[in-house]
């Protein structure tokens, strides 16, 4: 690995192992020895070498997963490897046979000395469908690899490595040769200190999938926090968006996240991978995260705002404790190729997303009312879904094509279960507790190395936070009966009220849609049919002004719509500049973010009875 | 793991989708194939009468049912009550949206354009013939029209409409998105008493391509309970 003069802060030395002078130590004998070459890239496609530990049956399978953890989908990455063989010590070929994508049957695996294959990229194949969707196979980019010779890869190792039958438990040496130019953000620690060899070591497979890797030209931040060091690495394809932009916005939420958690999260260091999509045909759609023990792998969308890092990363960092802390056997054990997934995803992802919510209000980034605005967005949001369908038996079978249409649900109904169980903890100990004590208590009896039993999950609730919290996960998660929101809220004091919420897209107000394209169908247009688009009327945007620029971004004549995701999720008040083109000369229209906003249902603190119990559900 | 994904754009465009129904069924009342049973006397929408409405969307295998209630003897801008959303109280954003999208103007009728009939199909008991819309005669709103077709499929026995339907001919843009599958049909009845055509079922399908992803959509509205 390389450090580079660029690296922006001393903090770095210390996650980044490249600094650390060593030699790769002896490997056991029993290791799985992988090599991967970034330097010779073939038509796309990167030559991967594994060299088994000694094979002691005739016939040995090696396998891709068919699914990781964290992703409840299949991907089925073998789809992506070509030209796989088998080579005895001597260089001759043994035999093989192919029986699925995942799997590669060797015969006379005594005689094994190494396999050899070439790997495809997923960004690449992905196709325009949503991932989500029942028919979809392919991969969510954060999950994906992507191979740009020369200038990017993002090596989730799923893709690249795979595993012998039985042999999960192996310990692996990974090697990569890569450009001099790229760095390599990893929460992996770098064995040896060549410019453009890495050596990683681990114990085994799981881990191997559990630590991504992206090798891009620096642009990284690293700052620590308490006895945590975080490491950002960014890569954009346009270039417009750089670590030390995102930076004071990250460091700020860590913080903020690491005093909510309190000593509940002793992760040492943590990586996030950041790629940023151009948005283009060619490139990442999956715009989103996956979360790993000590990393995240992200992919954005330019332009990239600090806030979207904030909305991803508040919420993969939480899952350092459900499922990383606290998970089933299902996922402890985890089978690549025939897994069996636990019922809890209202465990693992809504309380995780809940926590991302509210750990803002506690920590003052957002008042009150802005939390409730949440909350009531994901009630709204969740009448999208199967209301009536038991959480249990949508997560035990969310591989099914049915089922796994009603995933994106956990970030909703599942994130209010959680708020939910949190009030009801609340109010049976007069505030005393909440839910991150639950957390905390559940780590205690299990933890990263101690799965419990999916079917004993409730009853230890029930067991540490009572019956009520027994009775509400029974009624509402197991039996799937729909929750009364309004009545768990007024246990804190809240009300329904209907309030304006801000519209997401500037473009669009009322139904109206404010923009046009020309009749060549080569420029997007304003179009002003009345005054109540506030955005417009605040820079002064007039009929028939031609788009050009966007905060400095052009709008793509081959994507017209791609406006729309400039015009999306902005900050009131924040500074917005516009090139439009108006009559032949070009204008550039300043100022701040103006939203519209449109009345939907929330609800507002008013009952001063409830008082003390709301401080202790928000603040305690 | 967590993924964004833009659920305002996939429910304004099927918004503005909805103009493909109802548009090529105004058309109807200009097609001059049986004057006598079509003419001005197709109504679609029979303003004069109360019904119920059950409107029942798809995305992507997610379903919502939404029942509203038509009632034609109140003030025009209270004639629509938003029942149900799911067995349970609408929320304001959904009677908004409900509202919003049922209580819309028609536009005004279209024109076909005559050098556009063809017969598809002419078999004892059916006939089928398509056509297709007058760019000239639409208006902005809904003019991706002019790219799709409408069949109707005639009972030769009594000469009545039983089916109207609406395909899109190649990609279409609505306002400035992509829609590369719009497809709606609705059926019909024939009310004796009024001598009008009355809505029974229409269905819209729909594909919105944006931000590279594809999202497909089901609308179905079923109209009942006609009473004056
Ligand atoms: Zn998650």
């Amino acid at each position: 690995m390389k450090a580079s003069s660029l690296l922006p802060s001393l903090g770095l030395l210390y996650l980044c192992s490249c600094s650390v002078s060593k030699t790769p130590h002896g490997i056991s004998k029993d290791a799985v020895q992988v090599s991967i070459d970034l330097e010779k890239v073939d038509t796309d496609r990167v030559r991967v070498k594994v060299m088994p530990p000694r094979q002691k049956s005739g016939t040995v399978a090696y396998h891709f997963p068919k699914i990781i953890p964290g992703t409840y989908a299949i991907a089925d990455y073998g789809r992506y490897i070509d030209d796989i063989k088998a080579f005895k010590k001597d260089g001759s070929e043994l035999k093989i046979t192919r029986t699925d994508s995942n799997t590669i049957v060797i015969d006379n695996a005594r005689q094994l000395a190494y396999l050899s294959y070439l790997v495809n990229d997923t960004f690449d194949n992905e196709t325009s469908g949503d991932p989500f969707s029942e028919k979809s196979k392919t991969i969510f980019s954060p999950a994906g690899t992507n191979i740009d010779a020369g200038k990017y890869f993002l090596l989730n190792m799923a893709g690249f490595v795979g595993y012998f039958t039985d042999q999960l438990e192996k310990p692996y040496r990974i090697s990569i040769s890569h450009p001099e130019g790229l760095y390599g953000t990893t929460a992996m620690v770098d064995r040896d200190n060549k410019a453009n060899t890495d050596v990683f070591d681990l114990p085994r497979y799981p881990e191997v999938v559990d630590h991504p890797i992206m090798y891009a030209p620096a642009d990284t931040a690293a700052f620590r926090v308490d006895d945590m060091q975080v490491l950002l690495g960014v890569y954009s394809r346009r270039g417009k968006t750089h670590a030390s932009d995102l930076r004071p916005d990250l460091e700020k939420m860590v913080r903020a996240q690491k005093r909510f958690l309190g000593p509940i999260n002793d992760t040492k260091k943590y990586a996030v991978l950041s790629y940023i999509s151009s948005g283009g045909d060619d490139d990442a759609k999956g715009i989103g995260a996956l979360e790993h023990n000590t990393s995240t792998s992200a992919v954005f969308r330019e332009p990239m705002k600090a806030r979207d890092l904030i909305h991803v990363i508040s919420h993969e960092f939480f899952h350092t404790i459900a499922p990383l802390k606290v998970h089933s056997k299902e996922i402890h054990y985890f089978d690549f190729n025939n897994p069996k997934m636990s019922q809890h995803l209202w465990f693992y992802e809504g309380i995780t997303e809940y926590f991302s919510n509210l750990f803002q209000v506690n920590q003052g980034l957002i008042n009150d009312n802005e939390f409730y605005d949440l909350m009531a967005r994901k009630i709204e949001n969740s009448h999208n879904y199967n209301d009536k369908l038991s959480f249990t038996e949508m997560s035990r079978n969310v591989l099914e094509p049915k089922m796994k249409v009603q995933y994106p649900n956990v970030y909703e109904k599942g994130a209010l279960i959680a708020m939910c169980l949190d009030i009801v903890i609340r109010e049976q100990t007069q505030g005393q507790r909440g839910l991150l004590w639950l957390m905390g208590e559940l780590s205690k009896k299990y933890g990263a190395d101690k799965p419990f039993d999916d079917d004993e999950l409730i009853p230890v609730i029930t067991q540490i936070a009572g019956n009520a919290a027994g009775d509400f996960l029974k009624t509402h998660v197991v039996n799937g009966e729909r929750i009364p929101y309004a009545d768990f809220l007024a246990k804190v004091g809240l009300k329904k009220q209907v309030v304006p919420f801000p519209e997401p897209i500037v473009f669009i107000s009322q139904d109206v849609a404010y923009i046009k394209t020309d009749s060549t169908n080569t420029h997007v247009l304003a179009s002003v049919p009345d005054e109540s688009n506030q955005f417009y009327q605040n820079l002064g945007i007039r009929d028939n002004d031609i788009f050009l620029e966007f905060n400095g971004i052009p709008i793509d004549p081959k994507d017209l719509n791609s406006i729309v995701y400039l015009g999306y999720d902005l900050d009131e008040g924040s500074p917005v500049s516009v090139k439009v083109n108006r009559a032949g000369q070009e204008i550039e229209l300043k100022g701040s973010v103006k939203l519209n906003y449109e009345d939907a249902d929330s609800f507002r603190f008013g009952d001063p009875g409830r008082k003390d119990l709301h401080e202790a559900w928000l603040r305690k | 793991m967590k993924k964004i994904l833009i659920q305002a754009l996939v429910l304004f465009i099927g918004h503005q989708a909805i103009a493909q129904k109802d548009a090529a069924i105004s058309a109807l009342a200009k097609h001059n194939l049986d004057a006598s049973a079509l003419d001005e006397k197709l109504r679609v929408k029979p303003t004069d009468y109360s019904y119920d409405l059950k409107e029942t969307v798809a995305t992507e295998g997610s379903e919502k049912v939404i029942l509203g209630h038509y009632d034609a003897s109140k003030p025009e801008e209270d004639r629509w009550t938003v029942i149900s959303s799911d067995d349970q109280e609408p929320s304001t954003t959904e009677i908004k949206r409900f509202k919003k999208e049922h209580g819309k103007q028609p536009y005004p009728p279209a024109k076909i354009d005559d050098s556009s009939y063809k017969v598809e199909k002419d078999e004892p008991g059916t006939l089928v013939i398509s056509f297709k819309l007058d760019p000239a005669s639409l208006v902005a709103d809904n003019s991706f029209i002019k790219d799709c077709r409408s069949y109707l499929t005639i009972d030769t026995k009594t000469g009545k409409i039983i089916k109207a339907e609406s395909v899109n001919e190649k990609p279409l843009k609505v306002k400035t998105f992509n829609v590369p599958v719009l497809n709606s049909y609705s059926e019909l009845t024939w009310n004796e008493t009024e001598k009008k055509y009355f809505p029974k079922k229409d269905n819209i399908n729909m594909t919105i391509k944006l931000l590279g992803q594809e999202v497909a959509t089901t609308t179905i509205l079923e109209y009942s309970n006609f009473k004056k």
